[in-house]
């Protein structure tokens, strides 16, 4: 889910923030950046941790536009699916072919055919849920759920995860407050 | 146990059990020829069995592999196998593709026609929320399965409507015509991302929003077909419009239907108008606080007999507490506005979410609303006020004072000034207190019943996604069912209003009172409604009674397009209809031909009159019944109005027919009539041979008489 590790950027600074603070400003200019992107290879930046002030060196001069490319490498904490991870998400939306559930930003879809047997027919247009044949099992927006990742993809910039809850302990955890 | 394990095609490089055969039994010179590779078929969910069955083979089956089907893929990766399958396609063609036989018959046996496809196998599909996914046919057609035999089980029907134009009329120009709704829309809609819309942390951008307003007036007769919709029809709306439009405009439907006349705006400003009272009548109380205590202090002075210095002292001292009176009624005042902008934020950033938050959150603070009385006392024993302990910010002020006689004699005639000024404050204040009590029970009824009408079956042309080309299709939010349209009309409208009345417009007046289309509408849905379900009891009946009837009917139910299409073939049966100034010459020639399928395209009235069971015919004789002119005078025209029991009419009397599947009446229309057909009965027969017989012995008389 979550994990540590240094990684490269090139970040791009005009001349008018050139001046004495120039180290601190490359750093904000990378926070702003790279906080909240979706690296294919690596998952969500959640938070830069630390630029170390020797890591960012001279940069080089671009000819045509004057602005100047540093290449800086800072620690960041990534947020990442990992297949057959088990994690714990707040359903945010039921349709009728299964129901997506977030985990801050990442986004997992979990099909009705990955739910268990006897919740395969169970969806309530009226209440926008899916329903367990006893009823016992609600899962509306709002609710915890716990479920496993069996396959991810990332594309414009976002990342999507498949999960399924139809092995054993995993499924609805809290009703939520609007359940 | 069952263990799942997802078989990729790759082979895996597995260590085997030495065969007893094989001298080289040592695991350091197993060479790589002795392994053997493990490949899957398939793409699938592998379950091993743990108890081998007792099989002769030497082939013992170790386990089974459940191919995934791939029923939905979201953005290319399949979501039960997370595999990308490599069939996929995600256009959308330009065309419907034609349908294979057995999906006719499949789809026969439910009672409904399957259609799009956009690739091998393949339909894309937009559920609530704007998410476009990918399913299988055979996933398609399981939903449309189950979603039809609920409908059944419930014995409704589907119904989409659209908004614009049907429901309502709506303008960003403001216009004083009676009964106008206001909706407050985003001038900028912001991201269509759906996954960006999903997010619940994004609601940054909505603190930027600037909103425009826009009016909305909605169509006569709209509340007849919602209310009584609801229990024969699943009700969705789709509209060409944005996700705001739609939200705002379902709202409005809902806000009209339980009776409230306040839209959002008109809350707001009913809010506001309490808060302001709220303020006035706070700053009176202090007002009278610092009134009183002032005299209080002239008082001590006097019956303490104090010197000037003292008064003045004293009068300092009173100044001074009024100001810090003042300061604490500005800090409270302050803070009564922050709350109050804090509330403004919180609800426009709720503005997007469910409305149910948008309830939870701001409704413990807005159900019980202050409740500040002046006890209108005669003696001024006790002053106090209430407040309810979990309101905002106020100080739960109460107090309890008692003067000396002396005193109620002197502040008598100021006190009871202040008393009648605070009635009126007071009761003007309750007055709007429990308006705006009453306002916002409508509103959550109104929202309850949106939940109720349409549930999440509200899409627009945000949730598509894209904005062009495919936003009339409404198959990408239905892909496998097929809707027969009860009234689909755009472009050109061949009806004139009954009065001919002139339009400012060009267009027919999009405000018109006389507007019965809703009307038609609502019996149209009831009597189609009545005829799809009448085969349901009668089947029931039949069942139980063992049936007689043709056992080839009795399981096959008809469906929606067949039987609208039935029920216009019998609005015009007997009528033989000729135009006259309506279709140009070029297209004649199509009207004579047109009974064969195979013709070229008609021209549109002649397909409407021909759909409502009408015979078409270019030539004027006896067997005409009406002649359907565009204007009187025309040779045609002149010729029908000889003919017995020939009608000339205008073409809105057609149009009217057609839309409203009912032979609609003559007399609005009508331009000219021909002579009354006789009827052809005994009496009359007899009556005028005797008639006739009569003047001829009479005439014959004559003749003889005269010579």
């Amino acid at each position: 889910m979550f994990y540590v590790k240094s990684l490269k950027h090139e970040i791009v600074a005009q001349p008018a923030l050139f001046g004495p603070k120039l180290k601190s400003t490359i750093v904000r200019l990378l926070k702003e950046e790279v906080e909240g992107l979706a690296l294919a290879e690596y998952g969500y930046v959640v938070n830069v941790i630390e630029v170390p002030e020797h890591e960012i060196k001279s940069g080089i001069i671009e000819y045509d536009t004057g602005d100047v490319v540093f290449s800086v490498k800072y620690t960041a904490l990534l947020l990442r699916p990992f297949i057959n991870e088990v994690l714990d998400a707040v359903v945010h939306q039921c349709n009728t072919l299964g129901f997506f559930a977030f985990v801050g930003p990442l986004r997992i879809f979990v099909s009705k055919h990955s739910m268990p047997e006897d919740m395969l027919n169970g969806w309530n247009p009226d209440k926008d849920s899916w329903i367990s044949d006893d009823k016992e099992v609600v899962i509306s927006s709002g609710c915890g759920v716990r479920l496993r990742i069996k396959g991810r993809t990332v594309e414009q910039g976002n990342i999507t995860a498949i999960g399924t809850i139809k092995d054993s302990y995993l499924g609805l955890m809290d009703e939520g407050e609007e359940g | 146990m069952q263990v799942t394990m997802k078989a990729v095609p790759s082979s895996i490089s597995v260590v085997t059990k030495p065969s007893p055969l094989s001298p080289q039994t040592t695991t350091s010179s197993i060479k790589p020829k002795d392994l053997i590779p493990i490949t899957a078929p398939a793409t699938g969910f592998l379950r091993m069995i743990q108890q081998q069955p007792n099989t002769p083979n030497r082939r013992r089956v170790i386990g089974y592999i459940e191919e995934c089907l791939h029923p939905t893929i979201l953005e290319g990766m399949c979501v039960v196998c997370g595999e990308r399958p490599t069939t996929t396609t995600t256009t959308i063609p330009n065309k419907y593709n034609s349908n294979t036989d057995s999906l006719k018959q499949q789809s026969r046996s439910i009672g409904h026609k399957a259609n799009v496809n956009t690739g091998p196998n393949l339909t894309q599909v937009t559920v609530s929320g704007g998410i476009t996914m990918t399913v299988s046919q055979q996933e398609g057609q399981c939903m449309a399965q189950w979603d039809a035999n609920r409908l059944y089980r419930q014995q409704r029907l589907s119904l989409v409507l659209d908004l614009d134009h049907t429901l309502n009329n709506n303008t960003n120009n403001k216009t004083s015509a009676a009964g106008v709704r206001t909706i407050r829309l985003p001038l900028h809609e912001g991201t269509t991302d759906p996954l960006q819309l999903q997010q619940p942390s994004n609601h940054l951008h909505h603190q930027q929003q600037q909103w425009a307003q826009h009016y909305v007036k909605l169509r006569p007769h709209v509340n007849d077909l919602l209310r009584w919709i609801e229990s024969t029809y699943e009700v969705s709306v789709y509209t060409a419009g944005t996700k705001h439009y739609a939200e705002e405009a379902t709202m409005v439907l809902c806000r009209n239907l339980v009776g409230s006349n306040r839209d959002w705006d008109d809350i707001e400003r009913l809010r506001y108008q309490v808060q302001v009272q709220l303020q006035m009548a706070y700053h009176h109380y202090q007002q009278q606080q610092q009134q009183i205590m002032i005299n209080d202090t002239s008082r001590n002075n006097k019956t303490n007999t104090m010197d000037n210095t003292d008064d003045i002292g004293n009068n300092n001292v009173a100044a001074k507490n009024k100001r810090t009176n003042d300061q604490i009624q500005q800090q409270q005042l302050q803070q009564k506005e922050d709350d109050k902008e804090k509330e403004e934020e919180i609800m426009d950033m709720n503005d997007d979410d469910d409305d149910d938050n948008d309830d939870t959150k701001h409704k413990p603070v807005k159900k019980k609303p202050k409740k500040i009385s002046f006890a209108p006392v005669s003696t001024v024993e006790q002053e106090h006020t209430n407040h309810h302990p979990d309101e905002e910010n106020n100080n739960p002020i109460t107090t309890t004072r008692t003067t000396t006689t002396s005193s109620y004699h002197h502040t008598k005639s100021d006190h009871n000034n202040m008393i009648t000024k605070d009635d009126d404050e007071e009761e003007e204040l309750e007055r709007l207190q429990q308006e705006l009590v009453q306002a916002d029970e409508l509103e959550q009824a109104a929202r309850r019943l949106r939940q109720k009408l349409f549930g999440s079956r509200v899409y627009s042309r945000t949730d598509l996604g894209d904005l062009g080309q495919h936003v009339k299709s409404h198959k990408r939010i239905f892909p496998w069912l097929c809707f027969a349209d009860i009234n689909n009309a755009a472009g050109t409208d061949l009806s004139e209003s009954k009065q001919g009345n002139n339009n400012t417009n060009n267009n027919k007046n999009p405000y018109n009172e006389q507007d019965q289309q809703l009307l038609w509408t609502r019996d149209i849905l009831d009597r189609l409604h009545q005829q799809y379900y009448y085969h349901y009891s009668n089947q029931q009946c039949k069942t139980t009674t063992g049936g007689n009837g043709s056992t080839g009917n009795r399981n096959r139910r008809r469906t929606v397009p067949e039987i609208l299409k039935q029920m216009r073939k019998t609005v015009l049966p007997n009528c033989t209809l000729v135009f006259s100034g309506l279709v140009p010459l070029h297209k004649q020639q199509s009207i004579t031909a047109a009974a064969s399928p195979n013709t070229t395209v008609r021209p549109p009235i002649v397909r409407y009159a021909q759909s409502l069971g009408a015979k078409t015919q270019d030539k004027v004789d006896e067997t005409v019944t009406h002649n359907v002119a565009a204007k009187d005078g025309s040779e045609k025209a002149t010729i029908a109005r000889t003919i017995p029991g020939c009608l000339v009419v205008r073409p809105g009397w057609l149009m009217e027919s057609y839309w409203s599947i009912r032979k609609a009446n003559v007399q609005p229309y009508l331009m000219a009539q021909g002579p009354a057909a006789i009827p052809i009965k005994k009496d009359e027969n007899d009556d005028d041979d005797d008639d006739d017989d009569d003047g001829f012995a009479l005439e014959l008389e004559d003749e003889l008489l005269n010579g």
